[in-house]
């Protein structure tokens, strides 16, 4: 094979005391797709940053076309050739689409040393004719889509220069639709003879896409091979140094009444005319692609946006749910989409936390009792396997998965009879899923009824006893039988079937 | 770069569109309906004295007001702004009051020296420290404030101390246009030109827009929030010397009270305080606005006490508008 | 349902933190203080006889207590991540109506009620403009600033009303009977005590921390956010309308200059307290800290006779301090902490 076109040796950075990365080897050859996979924690997201200019390593050195470099800020790392997409758009919400593609490289400027708008506008649309995006250049860019900003972040990256393009999750905030351009679009690269590294937590896009595979664990490369030479297990395996269940099973569970009926439930601009209904004991899965309605009729359940016309039924009556308050009254819980802006306080501890649902109740006037509340900590951190120092550690310092496990307790410490989880596997470790859904499991064998939206299909029909498929704010078909067929909810979830009811 | 071999003949820079015109476009038509208004209301508004008064009194709050903008872009705030023209009025009448043959370009020379190492300050504590920037200049406010009372106790600098070129420089006019007003216009025109048209305008706004973004773009944001605090306080310094010239008296009271004026500018002059968001074009009519009220008010005969009530209001009428576009602005976004 | 961890065959055991506890109301930011108030006291004592006396004790608690009773209010909100800048308008205002109340002939407890109702108003238009319309509540109250103050002043204009009732300056000027101690100090002290309690061991001070360390779990956690907050803006224009009045019966005058600038004063207090402007930290017993350090040296300076400027350097002082001093241990303890957790992962 040829030159790598950038090579990584023995790379090792370290945070105050964290190693952060230990010791990575790779090699990014041109015309190469190479995917890099790993649990959290594993170094990938420092290794993009020291790529990016962001960090720089304490050790081990980085060629580009076999010259050593030292990359000490992102503006030479893209003058290296190094195009960096990053997990979070790295955007500038209040300023134009051309403003945001000229402020990722060098500008135009005239002789006066202004800024050249005629030929900045010209680049832009280059950029975004080059990926075959139609997006308006003088939009700001707060105006976009998710998805819009996603794809104009690659844009961003992609320069004639571009000689590696780096993609860290890139797939997150798109649709299927646009996560199969994107491919077009990395086949395309490839065949130019760019590199590209691909980070990625998806195994079935990394199998599709990738020539070569690296794994890293704590902070080291600790295999690389052609991709064919791995399956998903193996990878899986090598992810987390031994094999695991990547989901567990869920129980036969007896189901009870019917506790939840929704008849006829819409509201405007995110879904029309929901209706279903679920039982004690059961577990109901919504399926549909990101903005098919699914967390916002959980709000609306919830109270948090009200669903404008319908009915909701709890154990036969209608009742009315405007608030979070009122849902909770009637106790229905929502475990939310995203943990750090919604979930939990970071920067508080997990005493503090818990009690946090159970407030409402309390007189407002009246005094807690701390002990009271480290012992109610410590009880759901025993029950639910909370690794933790104990309850005045802060959530901040806890891994992803035990944080949300400090959700669930959260809500569980209300004693609900209707548990909406939304997405709660999102961004945790493969290990730490399984302890989720044994969780779930366990749950709706106390009788608890339970609704589970998940953006992973395998875990959505692994998990739940029937599943309802949404596309668009529409209800579609539902599944009701074990064991689910997945090109059925899938093909159901994109639109493409309306009728089929099995 | 491929600019050199690109269109030479350096035409006027192009504008950006950009969707806040409408913005200004509304500023524009409430500072009509105002004059509109006043002069149907009083003979005595619409003379080229009214206006060159306005000029005048509009010129200390802009040019301070600029700076302000431009912590702001960079989701900053100086609050320190009104103790800082105290301080540096003080220093530059007492100066001129006790070395009488300084030319007067010195004299503000070392005034906006002065007035950006005060700022450079703010700009080191903020920009190194990462801590809330309302904290900084607060505690800044009180130690310039000291400063200045410490230096002067109860005296007072007049215009008997000072020479007459001193007041020239603040009376004079060109074409019936008060100097006063052109030295703003100055520092508002270069002001926009560097927001608007240069590489380090535009990455100041970015900072304000996404900090996180501006770091992984490779943006210097600390040197550029250190220049905002710094450029803040020499255009305080150059205030300082107008001060000093336009109202004849310093003492250790000049300026109390002044950042809220300035911040009330800004802030109708559509500048969003957490960052990113506007204009130095805003700022000016902004200034203007609040300018035309207060002398309007005046010349209507309306009670002075209810200025102060009035310029309350219209912050809050301000940013609501601002809310109220921003909705319309975003909820059409989704539709689209 | 045990016996599942699969695999996970020794669950790395998490180091149990032997961390000293300190509780989260007295913290090393409170102990610096603390440090610093103990200072104060001997400095000022050694330096002046007349400082360490009941005579001076009386006086400074008499002269303090608008402002300090401002505090309180104050320190609530910024826990809830806003702030109140019209406080002083609003107890210049609320001053206002009651002294044209009682000019105007009405009772001593009417005049009250409607001074204190006036603040409550006041009050309620931040808290519905923050929380309802949903703007931010600094440039809200810089507006309401102007507003509550220019109303002031277009109702007295530049007139003073004197005649105000001795029931009032009894209370805002005396001692108890035969104490040195003033009755404002013991109604400051119910109140101070009340709230601290309430903010560190009460379910609504839960709620504040919980809404200013993140407004949308604690929304998402069945909170009423906008309610509490709405709330807390009408307690401090209550809370700054009763300072308002109490401070006109202690200099025996309204005027609608009264207070001017205050409120910067007791923003100050609540900073060097140690609550973050962003919400969410910090503790009472800090606040009441730095409103008792910034008194004993107004109160030592005056003894004194040190200017007005030394006053405000020393505020000026204390307050880039309390942002500076955390920030820089904050990067010294961040680095020991990652040093450590190396230690024991792995």
């Amino acid at each position: 094979m040829s030159t790598p076109v950038v090579e990584l040796s023995g790379v090792a950075k370290r945070f105050g005391g964290v190693v952060a990365v230990r010791h990575v080897d790779l090699a990014l050859f041109p015309g190469e797709v190479h995917a890099l996979l790993g649990e959290n924690g594993a170094g990938k997201s420092t290794l993009v940053n020291m790529l990016a200019g962001i960090h720089r390593p304490d050790a081990g050195t980085i060629t580009v076309d076999g010259t050593e470099v030292t990359i000490p800020n992102p503006r030479t790392s893209r003058a290296l050739g190094i195009s960096v997409v990053h997990q979070h758009p790295v955007t500038f919400p209040d300023l134009t689409v051309t403003e945001n593609i000229m402020l990722a490289g060098p500008a135009p400027r005239r002789r006066t040393r202004l800024l050249d708008w005629g030929t900045a506008r010209r680049h832009a649309r280059e950029a975004l004719a080059r990926l075959d995006v139609h997006l308006d250049i003088s939009a700001e860019v707060k105006h976009l889509s998710a998805a819009d900003q996603q794809l104009l972040e690659i844009a961003k990256a992609l320069d004639t220069g571009t000689r590696l393009l780096v993609l860290d999750e890139p797939t997150a905030a798109l649709s299927t639709r646009e996560v199969d351009r994107l491919m077009e679009i990395i086949a395309r690269l490839k065949a130019d003879g760019v590199s590209v590294l691909f980070v990625g937590h998806r195994l079935n896009e990394v199998f599709a896409l990738a020539d070569r595979v690296s794994v890293s664990r704590d902070g080291a490369t600790v295999v690389t091979g052609p991709a064919h030479e791995f399956t998903p297990e193996s990878a899986v395996g090598h992810m987390v140094g031994r094999s695991v269940e990547t989901a567990f099973p869920k129980a036969e569970v007896e189901l009870g009444p019917v506790r939840l009926e929704v008849r006829g439930l819409s509201r405007r601009g995110a879904y029309t005319d929901v209706s279903f209904t679920v039982r004690r004991g059961e577990i109901l899965g919504l399926a549909g692609l990101v903005g098919a309605g699914r967390t916002e009729i959980a709000r609306g359940l919830f109270g948090l946006e009200p669903a404008d016309s319908g009915e909701i039924v709890l154990d036969g009556a209608a009742v009315s749910i405007g608030s979070p308050q009122q849902a909770m009254r009637h106790g229905v819980a929502y475990v939310p989409e995203d943990r750090h802006s919604e979930g939990v306080v970071l920067e508080h501890s997990i005493g503090f936390n818990l009690p946090l649902a159970l407030l409402e109740r309390r007189p407002r006037l009246g005094l807690l009792s701390p002990q009271a509340d480290r012992a109610l900590a410590g009880d759901y951190i025993d029950r639910l396997r909370i690794r933790t120092s104990g309850p005045d550690q802060l959530l901040g310092a806890l891994s992803g998965g035990n944080q949300q496990k400090v959700v669930i307790a959260k809500w569980l410490a209300t004693d609900p009879s209707v548990l909406i989880l939304d997405d709660p596997t999102k961004g945790i470790d493969v290990g730490a899923k399984a302890e989720v859904h044994q969780l779930i499991s366990g749950m709706a064998e106390r009788g608890l009824t339970i609704i589970l939206i998940s953006n992973e299909l395998e875990e959505l029909l692994a998990v739940s006893d029937r599943v309802i498929t949404f596309y668009r704010g529409a209800q579609g078909p539902e599944f009701d039988r074990r064991p689910f067929e997945a090109e059925q909810v899938l093909a159901a979830m994109t639109g493409q079937v309306s009728d089929v009811h099995v | 770069m491929s600019t050199s071999d690109t269109r030479t003949a350096p035409a006027p820079a192009l504008p950006e569109p950009r969707r806040p015109i409408h913005r200004e476009a509304g500023l524009g038509v409430v500072l009509v309906v105002l004059v509109v208004l006043f002069a149907t209301l009083t003979p005595r508004f619409a003379t080229g004295d009214t206006f060159a008064q306005i000029g005048t009194d509009l010129s200390i709050v802009l040019i301070v007001a600029v700076g302000q903008a431009l912590v702001l872009f960079t989701r900053n705030i100086d609050v320190s702004v009104g103790s800082t023209v105290g301080l540096t009025a003080y220093l530059a009448a007492s100066l001129t009051a006790a070395v009488p043959g300084l030319p007067l370009v010195l004299t503000v020379l070392v005034a906006c020296l002065l007035g950006a190492a005060l700022g450079a300050v703010n700009g080191v504590l903020v920009a190194t420290l990462k801590v809330p920037s309302i904290m900084v200049t607060l505690g800044t406010l009180y130690i310039f404030r000291g400063i200045n009372s410490a230096m002067a106790g109860s005296s007072q600098i007049t215009a008997q101390n000072l020479p007459d070129s001193y007041s020239a420089i603040a009376t004079g006019t060109v074409l019936e246009i008060p100097l006063m007003f052109l030295y703003a216009l100055a520092v508002a025109g270069l002001a926009h030109l560097v927001i608007r048209h240069t590489f380090t305008g535009r990455a100041m706004l970015a900072v304000g827009s996404d900090p996180a973004s501006a770091e992984r773009t490779g943006i210097a944001s600390k040197r550029l929030v250190f220049g905002a605090y710094t450029v803040t306080g020499l255009l305080c310094g150059l205030a300082g010397v107008l001060w000093g010239a336009r109202y004849g008296t310093v003492d250790s009271s000049v300026a109390t009270g002044f950042e809220l004026v300035v911040l009330a500018t800004v802030v109708v002059g559509g500048v969003r305080i957490t960052g990113g968001v506007g204009t130095v074009g805003g700022v000016v009519l902004g200034a203007a606005i609040l300018s035309v009220i207060s002398t309007g008010l005046a010349l209507a005969d309306v009670s002075p006490f209810w200025l102060q009530a009035i310029q309350g209001l219209v912050i809050i009428l301000a940013i609501a508008f601002d809310l109220v576009l921003r909705r319309r602005l975003e909820s059409r976004g989704v539709s689209t | 349902m045990t016996a599942q961890t699969t695999g996970r065959q020794s669950p790395t055991p998490v180091p149990a933190a032997v961390r000293r506890r300190l509780p989260s109301w007295f913290g090393t930011w409170e102990i610096t203080l603390l440090a610093l108030v103990v200072l104060a006291v001997a400095l000022a004592s050694a330096t002046s006889p007349y400082f360490a006396t009941g005579q001076n004790f009386s006086i400074s608690a008499t002269g303090a207590l608008g402002l300090s009773l401002m505090v309180v209010p104050m320190a609530w909100l910024m826990v809830a991540g806003e702030i109140d800048l019209s406080v002083a308008s609003t107890f210049a205002l609320s001053a206002t109506v009651f002294g044209l109340a009682v000019s105007g002939g009405l009772g001593t407890w009417p005049s009250i009620g409607l001074g204190v109702l006036t603040g409550a108003v006041a009050g309620l238009v931040n808290g519905l403009l923050v929380v309802d319309v949903g703007l931010p509540s600094l440039i809200v109250t810089i507006g309401t600033l102007g507003l509550y103050r220019g109303l002031s002043y277009v109702l007295l204009e530049n007139r003073g009303i004197s005649d105000l009732p001795p029931g009032l300056t009894t209370f805002a000027q005396e001692n108890l009977p035969a104490t040195l101690v003033p009755y404002g100090f013991v109604a400051f002290v119910v109140v101070a005590v009340a709230a601290a309690v309430l903010l560190h061991r009460g379910a609504l001070g839960r709620a504040v921390f919980a809404i200013g360390s993140n407004a949308q779990v604690a929304r998402f956690s069945g909170l009423r956010v906008g309610a509490i907050k709405r709330g807390l803006f009408v307690f401090s224009g209550v809370v700054a309308a009763i300072a308002g009045i109490a401070y006109a019966g202690y200099i025996s005058t309204v005027r609608a200059s009264n207070g001017t600038g205050l409120e910067l004063i007791v923003v100050g207090i609540v900073l060097i307290g140690g609550i973050s402007m962003y919400g969410g930290k910090g503790s009472f017993v800090g606040v009441l800290l730095a409103l008792l350090l910034v008194t004993i040296l107004t109160s030592w300076m005056t003894l004194g006779d040190a200017e007005t400027a030394v006053q405000y350097m020393v505020t000026g002082l204390l307050m880039v301090g309390a942002v500076v001093v955390p920030a820089l241990s904050r990067r010294l303890r961040m680095s020991r902490e990652r040093r450590r957790s190396a230690g024991s992962v792995r």
